[in-house]
């Protein structure tokens, strides 16, 4: 039982960050119909930013849990900048293009943004000031590190924050409209292209969260580290029912669970193939997903 | 007229046996050859700025008698065997007269093929595969140790310095990480110590907490991690310390890089022992971490903490 409990505490706290970057595929997906390759590639460079910010930080003097809110906070920011930079780059030139055309330009984004990381800040792993936030404690035999409890508190708070920005405000009611019509939303004079460049940066920053909490938990950042989290936060999307925010939540913390049980009780070998297996598997029998409504293919 | 134009004729093929002058300045051309960007791209890099570091050594110290300077030549092969080959060839066609490298045994066998085929001298510093210098290749060596002697080493460590009887290892699947782990499994079933355990993991993985919990159920008492990464195998300590995992931890020569002390932080300084072959790097680890440096067999060196008092 104890083996059991431990291992659900480590899916959860991986299903956490899979779900946050699970939400930029998903809500990009939902308004443009993009698969948006290069998202992991935020997760990266959020991971960056959070160690580069949290020296500077720390040699202000500030207290440690001071530290982590404000790179946090910043980081989320920064990337939030630099997906718009990249979708005003990358994909608004090819709006109006087929949407192979913007996948293959995603892709070439991701390549860009990893390869120009690795410029940047070398081939070596970044190591994180981890003893800010160390320690564990225990409850019942069970180890619980604080970082964990940070990851699951911190993915929790952004993903209440998410659920009222996206079903309560003004702001959540334009980009639920440009989601299902971009041409009725126009008419009634929403500007549809700052909604677009919006979810971009929501979904960055939450994907920026990810990557410095990431960076904390396990100590380092590598440049490629945006790759493998990216794929399986897309299986997660996919999962959830793509386009659909609640879904991804959900589908995060199912694969992160999965994921961990396939580790723990047939072999850490398999861990990926599961992810995976569930990939295809719903594609073949739920294309739409645990939440996915039926897709509207007239839909532009 | 005639004996004037014969004169000069003369004077003109002479020349030719004249025309050595003064001396004329030569490089020496080295190669090398790891992969400087992919997954092991810390590593490579590692080696192309070795060999850049001991061209500098030795042009401080005079040079090579013979020639004006050492150029280096540094090739990616992005650990793939195709792309060694590549490389190879490049490096024959730019008449180098020496290649270091390569970083991964699976691409130093191919390019070694066609260079020992040029009558090129080939060093490895880092491929430790047993075939590399096991096929009669006459211009083939290696400066690093052989992964079937590091199994033994590991073994003999195990079995009289830990007294273990229980043996939990992981590896992360490639020919060299894997194939250690084997035999490290072999060899420890034959020295009487019981294996509890034998995963795997992927390479590049972060969240290796599964696994441990694994581990921790296990309870082993020597618990044998075989990375291809250092920094894979410092976030496997660092959660292995989370995870409260109490087994003696022995790491091998690829998880032994500074980079491991910097990221491990003090999960690496507390409890953890690494066995890896006598190499450079050694004197790089910073004293105050490993308190201890000790030979051990001849094969291997020891890094551990004084409190543990194994010696």
């Amino acid at each position: 039982m104890d083996y059991f409990l431990q291992q659900l505490i480590n899916g959860l706290t991986l299903g956490g960050i899979y779900a946050l970057i699970a939400l930029g595929y998903t809500m990009v997906y939902g308004i443009i119909q993009l698969i948006n390759f290069a998202h992991g590639e935020f997760f990266a460079a959020g991971g960056y930013m959070g160690v580069i910010l949290l020296s500077y930080l720390a040699a202000s003097g500030a207290g440690p849990y001071v530290c982590l809110a404000g790179a946090l906070i910043l980081t989320m920011g920064y990337c939030a900048v630099l997906a718009m930079a990249v979708e005003k780059v990358a994909y608004k030139p090819l709006r109006h293009s087929s949407r192979l055309s913007v996948l293959i330009s995603a892709l070439g984004m991701s390549i860009f943004l990893q390869n120009g990381l690795m410029l940047t800040q070398g081939v070596y792993d970044k190591a994180y000031p981890t003893q800010m936030t160390q320690g564990s404690f225990q409850v019942a035999g069970l180890y619980i590190s604080y970082m964990q409890v940070i990851i699951v508190a911190v993915t929790g708070i952004l993903l209440v924050a998410l659920n009222a920005l996206v079903f309560k405000t003004r702001i959540g009611k334009a980009m639920r409209a440009s989601a299902q019509d971009k041409i009725m939303s126009g008419l009634v004079g929403i500007d549809s292209d700052r909604i677009i460049s919006l979810t971009f940066a929501i979904g960055a920053g939450l994907a920026a969260a990810a990557g410095i909490m990431v960076g904390f938990y396990y100590g380092s950042v590598h440049y490629g580290m945006g790759f493998v989290p990216g794929i399986k936060a897309f299986a997660a999307a996919v999962l959830g029912g793509i386009g659909n925010v609640t879904g991804a939540m959900i589908g995060g913390a199912l694969i992160g669970i999965i994921e961990v049980f396939a580790a723990g009780y047939l072999s850490s070998e398999y861990k990926d193939v599961f992810a995976f297996v569930i990939l295809i598997a719903v594609l073949y029998f739920r294309p739409t997903g645990i939440m996915g409504e039926n897709v509207d293919d007239t839909r532009v | 007229m005639k004996r004037f134009v014969l004169t000069v004729s003369i004077a003109a093929l002479a020349s030719v046996f004249l025309m050595t002058g003064p001396a004329m300045s030569e490089n020496l051309k080295i190669g090398s050859m790891s992969p400087l960007t992919g997954p092991y791209a810390a590593d490579g890099n590692d080696i192309a700025n070795g060999v850049r570091t001991a061209i500098a050594v030795v042009t401080a110290e005079g040079g090579i008698p013979g020639f004006d300077k050492i150029a280096l030549s540094p090739q990616d092969t992005a650990c793939d065997p195709r792309q060694s080959v590549a490389a190879a060839n490049k490096l024959v066609n730019e008449s180098v007269s020496a290649v270091i490298g390569a970083y991964c045994s699976s691409s130093t066998i191919p390019a070694s093929e066609v260079l020992d085929e040029e009558r090129i001298l080939m060093i490895t510093p880092a491929s430790t595969n047993e075939k590399v210098t096991e096929r009669g290749l006459k211009y083939m060596f290696r400066t690093c140790g052989r992964d079937d002697d590091q199994s033994k080493a590991a073994g003999k460590f195990i079995k009289d310095y830990l007294k273990a009887k229980t043996l939990f290892l992981v590896d992360d699947k490639t020919t060299y990480s894997q194939g250690l782990a084997d035999n490290v499994a072999k060899e420890a079933k034959a020295l009487g110590i019981q294996v509890v355990g034998h995963e795997h993991v992927n390479q590049g993985d972060k969240d290796f907490s599964a696994v441990l919990t694994k581990v921790k159920a296990a309870s082993p008492d020597v618990f044998y991690v075989s990375l291809q990464n250092s920094a894979s195998g410092a976030l496997m300590l660092i959660q292995a310390k989370r995870t409260g995992i109490q087994a003696a931890i022995l790491g091998q020569d690829a998880v032994y890089h500074p980079q491991l002390i910097e990221i491990g932080k003090d999960a690496v300084e507390s409890d953890v022992r690494i066995c890896g072959y006598e190499t450079a790097l050694l004197s790089e680890v910073p004293k105050g971490v490993f308190h201890r440096i000790r030979r051990a067999g001849g094969v291997f060196h020891l890094c551990l903490r004084q409190r543990h008092g194994l010696f």
